[in-house]
């Protein structure tokens, strides 16, 4: 017993002699560093598009660093897994402010950022969502909320656009695909209301559960309908399971789909299925050669990844922590969520070498951009059909 | 007439893949009175297995099935070793307490092996589907409806004609009275979730075929246990009849209730109709029928 408790008293000796060292070798002249919030999901049920974003955010963090920090400043990323759990979320968020004292936080989910608005208002926390819901962009009442990329309901109406501007009917037929969330409902009436605007004709709206094994009966009713042109807001596991089904029924229906429809998984999944598919893409893909894309393999080769690891959904991440702390370095030497809002609303056609819309903010919006490029399956690869469009 | 016919069959394929998910947990359930929630994580496991064999070491497939089988063969008998041994003679509950925190423990390991993202299959079933006069199906679909009709055939045989089948039945009756017949419950333990983790492990190669392998494929595990449910928690023609019923049933009322009720019926009428017929026959549609009179 008496062995032990020497042995004790030796090992908390010792470890506080190894912290007192490491806390003097720190201190000397070096300023203190900024840090910046992460809620991601990375093991819930969104995590297969959840980690490679958190790895984005992780990837540009570690990069800025490496390349002079923020206005002199390391950036610190203090990131918390919520599993796509809502009250973990919020219990993530009180971490993250009271002790961690963040300034400013990249989130993820819509549900979930949702019920962070009161908070993030009331701490005033500038915070960029992964999700692209148009109900957070009212300035009134969504003050701190950003968004860097085109709404659900903008990339609904662009491609509503696309069909009436590129279809040979006068009022072309077109079907709504979702699912039963706040997430899939998102754009539906608003799309509903543009399309009577500009005289695309809604002949049928279906849901599809994000996890369904078949769409056969939707399918068959949207052909019933006489749709030419479906839309889909879904994941990639639902987009695969529809656009098979429909190959297999042999529909003459032009599927499209909104961005959490239009990455490498459904391609993927879906494999010839795919072909002639039209998705919308608000972030480039990583095979791409844009300006932008050299600093992103830069990035993540500081983590260890090679260029052909990386999806779409990396350089989401990554170009949301570019935003925000862009904003940090507009905010200048005081770093407080104030701040780097006013410094967030003076970004005016901000490109970040095209791996996304050029981005604008202001005192009375928060809508990014309203533009996207749209991608049509050729040949079993992803290839742009249009340049950064709009729905004017 | 052909809307309706493609309905029917489509529900009927896709049921057939409810009906292998839901033969697990009837197997344990109609063997030890357990409701395993470890169920999802089962499938996982089988799903995982294959396609990393098929996908990194290219394997072919038959024999990474066969490789995948034998893995959650050997994964149900040290499930059994190490979790359920402790459990012998002990409350039911305890033993479902138990698989719930198997399910956690899992998940974790499963997310720390293959990580979170999907994984998807290089092509092993030909996507042309089958026609079939005006109706086509595609082919793992139909694959997964023939595997699911032999296991009913093999399964009935076996709880109904071999000594293992019986022991197990007898185990799950009374496992002291079976204790005292001389029936080992350590082996009848271990054979029960051997085959039902092969049981699942086929079902989540054949789910991983169809919309590729992440964690959440596990979720499927739950939410067809209505489906056995259904059929009555311990007939193993229960839970292949309950899951193609389930099937049709959500095809037909997507097809024609969808566009009457504004969609998302679809997901609802199964369990409108499980309540229905539970309340008229409370141990499912092929359950034993136990009544204690008082």
């Amino acid at each position: 017993m008496f062995h032990r408790l020497c042995w004790l008293a030796v090992l908390t000796s010792l470890l506080l002699v190894i912290s007192l060292a490491a806390g003097c070798g720190s201190s000397e002249n070096v300023r203190e560093p900024v840090k910046l919030g992460g809620i991601f999901d990375i093991t819930g049920a969104t995590g297969d598009v959840g980690k490679p974003y958190a790895e984005g955010v992780q990837a540009y963090v570690k990069w800025i660093n490496e390349n002079g920090g923020i206005n002199g400043r390391t950036v610190q990323l203090v990131d918390i897994d919520y599993a796509y759990k809502i009250p973990q979320a919020v219990e993530a968020y009180k971490k993250l402010v009271t002790q961690e004292k963040v300034p400013a936080i990249l989130g993820w989910g819509t549900g979930d950022t949702e019920a962070m608005v009161p908070f993030i208002t009331k701490d005033r926390i500038p915070y960029i969502s992964g999700s692209l819901s148009e109900n957070l962009l009212t300035v009134e009442n969504h003050p701190y909320n950003f968004m860097v990329a085109a709404s659900y309901s903008d990339q609904a109406r662009v491609l509503l656009r696309w069909i009436k501007d590129n279809a040979a009917e006068e009022n072309p037929k077109v079907a709504l695909i979702y699912n039963d969330t706040g997430f899939g409902r998102s754009p539906i009436t608003d799309a509903e209301a543009f399309a009577e605007k500009i005289g695309v004709e809604i002949v049928d709206k279906e849901i599809v559960d994000l996890k369904a094994l078949d769409a056969t009966s939707q399918l068959l009713n949207i052909q019933k309908a006489g749709a030419d042109y479906a839309i889909i807001q879904e994941t990639s596991n639902a987009t695969a399971t529809i656009l098979k089904d429909a190959k297999r029924l042999g529909l003459d229906i032009q599927f499209l789909g909104l961005n959490w429809t239009a990455d490498e998984i459904s391609l993927k999944l879906a494999g010839e299925a795919a072909e002639g598919y039209i998705g919308v893409v608000p972030f480039a893909f990583p095979f791409e050669d844009v300006p932008g894309m050299k600093d992103v393999r830069e990035g993540f080769a500081l983590m260890g990844k090679k260029p052909e690891e990386l999806t779409q959904k990396h350089i989401q991440g990554w170009l949301s922590a570019m935003i925000m702390l862009e904003g940090y370095k507009r905010a200048g030497e005081n770093i407080t969520g104030e701040n780097i809002k006013k410094g967030l609303e003076t970004l005016n056609e901000f490109t970040s070498g095209d791996l996304g819309a050029p981005v604008s903010f202001s005192a009375s919006s928060h809508r990014g951009s309203s533009k996207v490029k749209l991608y049509q399956v050729k040949n079993g690869q992803w290839q742009p059909i249009t340049d950064w469009i709009g729905y004017q | 007439m052909t809307f309706f016919l493609q309905l029917v069959v489509t529900g009927l394929v896709v049921g057939a893949v409810y009906a292998m998910v839901a033969l697990g947990f009837v197997l344990i359930y109609k063997s030890s009175d357990v409701i395993n929630f470890a169920q999802g994580e089962l499938l996982l496991v089988g799903a995982y297995t294959c396609w990393t064999l098929v996908a990194v070491y290219h394997v072919p497939f038959l024999l990474a099935m066969a490789v995948s089988i034998c893995v959650s063969l050997f994964l149900g008998i040290a499930i059994e070793r190490m979790v359920l041994r402790s459990f012998i003679n002990e409350p039911v509950i305890s033993v479902i307490m138990a698989t719930l925190g198997l399910s956690s423990a899992m998940r974790g390991i499963l997310q720390v092996i293959w990580s979170t993202d999907t994984k998807t299959f290089p092509e092993i079933f030909p996507s042309a589907p089958v026609i079939i006069g005006p109706i086509a199906v595609s082919r793992v679909y139909l694959y997964s409806l023939f595997i699911s009709l032999a296991m009913l055939v093999i399964f009935s045989l076996f709880f109904k004609y071999s000594n293992m089948g019986i022991a197990m039945r007898a185990t799950a009756d009374d496992q002291q009275a079976a204790l005292s017949m001389g029936i080992s419950v350590k082996v009848i333990f271990a054979a029960t979730w051997a085959i039902a983790a092969v049981v699942a492990g086929i079902g989540g190669i054949l789910l991983g075929n169809i919309n590729g392998v992440n964690p959440s494929l596990s979720h499927i595990g739950l939410t067809v246990l209505p489906v056995a449910i259904l059929g009555g928690l311990d007939s193993i023609p229960g839970a292949i009849l309950g899951g193609l019923f389930i099937g049709v049933l959500e095809s037909l009322s997507g097809g024609y209730l969808d566009p009457l009720l504004g969609g998302g019926v679809k997901e609802v009428a199964p369990f409108v109709v499980l309540v229905l017929i539970l309340m008229i026959r409370p141990y499912g549609l092929f359950g034993q029928e136990i009544i204690e009179r008082v």
